[in-house]
């Protein structure tokens, strides 16, 4: 019986090439990790403000019809002495509605609707945004905030 | 008179294309997970339905807010000492100049009333705050 010599000095004698296959399973596979892990971000909006500043006046100003509304440390937001809405709503709809009617009336009189909002030290940021973005909703946007915190 | 047609390309599978598609994918892909962990502080900002999705987002500066209150202007750490004299530099050099404040929506009010501060003494009186318009 005559031995195969190739075989028996573990030589290989099909043709050697470039293989594609693990490498398109690696580039998938880092394909896939990347997909899994890139978070989408969301896109963040605005609600602006104008921060009292020190400016030239050369024309008399109207007055501004002012409404003071406070935010509890605990949430709840209190206008005129009455709370407003409950402490878990983000729509405020209740104070909403108030603040309409307030910017109705100021536009009657012809006086500039203004909100400031006096915030407790301990509410928390989202509460003062609700009260703002309950403004936007009105359409009053002269909005600033108290510099005392309670 | 014979005419000799050149032969039938034959049809199947090109990998090749199909390789370059998913390189360009795999090529975002990294170049955006970068992108995401460099910029800015992950926060939760708050919602606000009515908020509006700015056109244009130039000529603004970006100060964060992170849950822990740790102040970052842009990307870096920063103290309320040091935004007044920055933002004070950007309004010099740019009078249309902007605060952007990125601020973590259970953040206490206190603390976004110090920047406020800070950014007044700085001279930037336009200030915008970063919301979601929804929570999805």
């Amino acid at each position: 019986m005559k031995l195969d010599i190739l075989h028996l000095t573990g030589q290989n004698s099909e043709d050697e090439e470039f293989q594609m296959a693990p490498m398109i399973d690696i580039v998938f596979l880092l394909l896939i990790y990347f997909i899994m892990t890139t978070t989408l971000l969301k896109e963040e909006a605005d609600l602006g403000m104008k921060l009292p500043g020190q400016v030239m006046q050369t024309e008399p100003v109207k007055m501004p019809d002012e409404q003071i509304i406070e935010v509890r440390a605990d949430g709840r937001v209190i206008l005129n002495g009455q709370v407003f809405d409950s402490v878990d709503s983000r729509s405020m709809p209740e104070l909403t509605a108030t603040l309409v009617r307030f910017k109705a009336s100021a536009d009657l009189t012809g006086t500039p609707a203004m909100i400031t909002i006096q915030a407790d030290n301990d509410s928390v940021h989202q509460r003062a945004i609700d009260v703002m973005d309950a403004c936007a909703a009105a359409g009053i946007r002269s909005v600033s905030f108290g510099l005392d915190g309670s | 008179m014979d005419i000799k047609l050149p032969p039938e390309p034959e049809i199947g599978f090109q990998m090749a294309p199909m390789i370059d598609i998913v390189f360009l994918l795999l090529i975002f892909f990294m170049l955006v997970a970068k992108q995401t962990q460099s910029q800015f502080r992950t926060i939760e900002n708050p919602i606000a339905a009515h908020s509006t999705i700015a056109k244009q987002v130039t000529d603004r500066g970006i100060i964060t807010i992170d849950v822990d209150e740790n102040i970052y202007m842009g990307a870096y750490p920063a103290t309320l000492e040091e935004i007044t004299e920055m933002v004070k530099e950007r309004v010099e050099d740019n009078p249309k100049f902007q605060v952007q404040l990125r601020i973590d929506a259970r953040v206490r009010h206190e603390e976004v009333r110090n920047i406020l501060k800070a950014c007044a003494e700085g001279g930037a009186l336009d200030v915008i705050f970063s919301t979601y318009q929804s929570e999805s």
